[in-house]
C-alpha cells in the first residue's frame, strides 16, 4: 500500500492542478514593426528608434481583477532597458530580487532578456497590485539572467531603475538632454547610457560611437574637464543643462 | 503612413481608444502667424440667449477637495456625492440642493453629459461622478429617460464602462458609432455617423482635412468643413460638461477641449497651429454657447503628464471636483492644478509661453473669464 501511496496522492491533487487559476484572456492583438503605429500613433517613433520588433498586448483578468500586459520584443537586452528607462517614473518599489522593475499605482513594468514588459491594472487596488509579480511570471521568467549588463565604468549600484537611461537615437536623446542632443547634432553614435543629477541639472554621458575618427570629432567640441575618460569609440563624459525648451509641439490626435 | 497603419489596427480590433497615443498641443509662438480663415464672425453674430456661455455664474468657480475620495484605487460614490453637493449648494447660493441644480436644469429638459471617455478605464471620466450627478438630478425631479450620456465614439463610451448596463434606462451615444459586426459603413456605402452630423451647423476652417480610407471613419468627413454633432443640435436642450483635469503637453484639456473636440467632425486637421482656435472658437457656436449649462471638472483621477491618453505612471489623485457654470474659468483654475502638478514633479521649470492662449482667445470671445484675477474661487475642503 505504502507503494501505491504517492500515486494515490497525485490523483487525488491532480484536479487541483489542472484547475488552478490561470488568466483568462479577454482580448489579445498583436502588432508588428510599424504596425505599431496602431497601438500608439506617434508614440511608437520612440519605440521603433530602440528596434521593437513586436508587441503583443492582452486585456485579462486573474483572480477576479483585470490587466493589461503588453510585451515588447526589442533587439538586445539594452534595447528593452532603454525603453523601459524612458517610460519608468518615479518607483514605488525598483529592482526587486535581482530583476530590473518598477512598481508604481496603476503599473509593473519590468525588463527580462530582450523583452520590455507593462502590466496595468486599472483598478489600482490593492488586491491587484498583489497579485501583479505572480502575473507577470506567468508570461514572462523573471529570473535576471540576461539583464542588460551596466557598464562598470559607470560606477553605479542597484537600482538602476530610475537613475539610468539607456538611449538609441535622437528621439530618446531630446526628450532627455537638450544640451546633449545639440552636442551630438551630426555625430553618428550607437548608443549612450545617461546618468541625470536634475536638480544640479547637471548629467554624465558614456557615449559609444561608430569609430575612432567619430571620438576625435566629439572630443574635440568638449572641454577638457567634460570628458571623464576615452576610448577608441566611447567618451565618458559631463555636462550641464542648458535653459530647456518645452516642446509643445504634438502628434497627430484626435 | 502612420495614419493609415493605426486605424487598421483599430478596425482589426474593433476598438478606438489605446493606453498611450501621445496627444500633445501646439502652442503658437510670440510672432503672430498667419492663421487659416474661419467662420468664427459667423457665430458671434448669431445673438446670444439668456443660457450663453459663460452662464449663470461667470467668473464663479468652486474646488471641492476630499482626502479621502479615493478608496483602494477607485473613487469613491460615496465622496463624489458630498463633494459634488458641497459644490453645487456654494455655487448657486441655494441651501437645498434640488434648488441648486433647478437653477440650471428643469424636469422639461435632455440633459447631455458629455463625458470624456478617450482615455479608457484608466483615466476616462469616473463612474463615482458620474452617478453622483445623474443621483443629484433624479433628486431634483428630472428623470433617467430626459438624460443622456454622450461623446464623438460609441466604442471609448463602452470601452470606458459607459454601457446601459452600468446606466439602465439612461440613453448612451456617440456621434460615430459602428454596427454589431464593427463596420462604421452602412448597407449604402455611408458612414453611420453621417445621420449624426448636422450639416446646417458648422466650424469652418480654410485648412483641408485629408485622411485615408482607415482614417475617415473616425473623422466622418474630410475637406474644411468640421459640423457639429446632432447629439447636441437637435438632441439635448442642456449640456452638463463632465471631462477630466489632464495636461495636453504643458498646457490642459479639460472643459473646452472636452467640449470643442468632442462636438464637431473632422478634427484631425486642427491639432496643431489651430488647437487653441478651435478649444476657443468651436465653444463660440450656438450648438455648444447657447447649451453648456455646467461643467464638472472630473479631478478625483487625473494626470500631469503624457495626456490626454493614460499613461499609468503620471496618473495621479487630484481629490478635487472643480465646478462652476464658466468653463473658461474652470478652465483656469484646472491648468493651475496641472501646471503646478508639473513644476513639482519636476516636469517643467514654469508656465510655458502661451500654454492659456484658448483661454484668452475665449474670453475675448465671450465665453467666460481666464483673468484669474477676476475669477472668484471658492475653496472647500471636506474631511474624510
Amino acid at each position: 500500500m505504502r507503494h501505491y501511496f504517492p500515486g494515490i496522492l497525485l490523483l487525488f491533487l491532480f484536479p487541483f492542478f489542472l484547475f488552478a487559476e490561470e488568466p483568462e484572456v479577454k482580448r489579445e492583438r498583436i502588432f508588428t514593426g510599424e504596425g505599431l503605429y496602431g497601438f500608439m500613433n506617434g508614440g511608437a517613433e520612440q519605440f521603433l528608434e530602440y528596434g521593437v520588433t513586436r508587441l503583443v498586448t492582452r486585456d485579462l483578468t486573474y483572480k477576479d481583477e483585470e490587466y493589461t500586459i503588453d510585451i515588447y520584443d526589442m533587439p538586445t537586452p539594452e534595447d528593452a532597458f532603454g525603453i523601459y528607462s524612458l517610460h519608468i517614473f518615479k518607483c514605488t518599489r525598483a529592482d526587486t530580487d535581482g530583476c530590473m522593475d518598477c512598481l508604481s499605482p496603476y503599473q509593473l513594468q519590468a525588463v527580462a532578456g530582450n523583452n520590455y514588459i507593462s502590466v496595468v491594472f486599472p483598478s489600482g487596488s490593492e488586491a491587484a497590485k498583489s497579485h501583479v509579480d505572480e502575473l507577470l511570471r506567468l508570461y514572462i521568467p523573471m529570473d535576471g539572467k540576461k539583464n542588460p549588463r551596466i557598464p562598470d565604468i559607470l560606477k553605479l549600484t542597484p537600482p538602476y531603475s530610475g537613475q539610468l537611461k539607456f538611449l538609441r537615437g535622437p528621439i530618446s536623446v531630446s526628450g532627455v538632454s537638450t544640451s546633449l542632443s545639440k552636442l551630438l547634432e551630426n555625430i553618428p553614435y550607437t548608443g549612450i547610457w545617461f546618468i541625470a543629477d536634475k536638480p544640479g541639472k547637471r548629467y554624465k554621458a558614456l557615449i559609444y560611437l561608430k569609430d575612432k575618427e567619430v571620438t576625435g570629432k566629439l572630443k574635440a567640441k568638449l572641454s577638457e574637464a567634460a570628458v571623464i575618460q576615452a576610448g577608441n569609440n566611447f567618451i565618458y563624459m559631463k555636462g550641464e543643462e542648458a535653459e530647456k525648451e518645452e516642446n509643445d509641439q504634438g502628434d497627430f490626435g484626435f | 503612413m502612420k495614419r493609415r497603419n493605426f486605424f487598421r489596427s483599430i478596425a482589426a480590433g474593433g476598438i478606438t481608444a489605446a493606453l498611450s497615443p501621445i496627444v500633445k498641443a501646439a502652442a503658437p509662438t510670440g510672432v503672430a502667424k498667419e492663421k487659416p480663415e474661419t467662420n468664427i464672425k459667423e457665430a458671434i453674430a448669431i445673438p446670444r440667449t439668456p443660457h450663453s456661455m459663460p452662464g449663470k455664474y461667470p467668473g464663479k468657480v468652486v474646488k471641492a477637495n476630499h482626502p479621502a475620495c479615493i478608496v483602494d484605487g477607485k473613487p469613491s460614490d460615496i465622496a463624489a456625492y458630498e463633494m459634488l453637493k458641497s459644490a453645487m449648494l456654494r455655487l448657486t447660493g441655494q441651501e437645498n440642493l434640488k434648488e441648486a441644480w433647478l437653477q440650471l436644469v428643469g424636469p422639461d429638459d435632455i440633459i447631455g453629459l458629455k463625458v470624456n471617455p478617450i482615455a479608457g478605464k484608466l483615466l476616462s471620466t469616473s463612474h463615482a461622478v458620474t452617478r453622483a450627478i445623474i443621483r443629484q438630478l433624479e433628486e431634483a425631479g428630472i428623470r433617467r429617460d430626459h438624460l443622456l450620456i454622450w461623446d464623438r465614439r460609441e466604442a471609448d463610451l463602452k470601452e470606458s464602462g459607459f454601457t446601459a448596463e452600468n446606466y439602465p434606462d439612461i440613453p448612451i451615444m456617440g456621434t460615430e458609432y459602428q454596427d454589431e459586426n464593427g463596420s462604421y459603413i452602412n448597407a449604402e456605402g455611408k458612414f453611420y455617423g453621417e445621420e449624426r452630423v448636422d450639416k446646417k451647423h458648422y466650424f469652418y476652417v480654410d485648412l483641408e482635412g485629408e485622411y485615408d480610407a482607415y482614417t475617415l471613419p473616425y473623422m466622418i468627413n474630410g475637406g474644411k468643413y468640421s459640423y457639429f454633432t446632432k447629439i447636441c443640435t437637435e438632441k439635448i436642450t442642456k449640456i452638463i460638461n463632465v471631462p477630466v483635469i489632464k495636461n495636453a503637453g504643458t498646457t490642459i484639456t479639460v472643459c473646452m477641449k472636452n467640449l470643442a473636440f468632442g462636438s464637431i467632425t473632422n478634427t484631425a486637421r486642427l491639432h496643431g497651429p489651430m488647437w487653441h482656435d478651435t478649444c476657443a472658437c468651436a465653444c463660440a457656436f450656438p450648438p455648444l454657447r447657447d447649451k453648456v449649462v455646467l461643467n464638472i471638472a472630473d479631478g478625483l483621477t487625473g494626470c500631469f503628464d503624457g495626456g490626454p491618453s493614460a499613461n499609468p505612471q503620471f496618473i495621479c489623485h487630484y481629490n478635487t471636483l472643480v465646478i462652476g457654470t464658466d468653463p473658461v474659468a474652470v478652465d483656469r483654475i484646472c491648468y493651475d492644478i496641472v501646471i503646478n502638478k508639473r513644476i513639482l514633479e519636476g516636469l517643467q521649470e514654469k508656465e510655458k509661453d502661451g500654454a492659456r492662449t484658448f483661454m484668452d482667445m475665449a474670453q475675448e470671445l465671450k465665453l467666460g473669464v481666464a483673468d484669474k484675477d477676476k475669477i472668484e474661487l471658492t475653496e472647500i475642503n471636506l474631511q474624510a
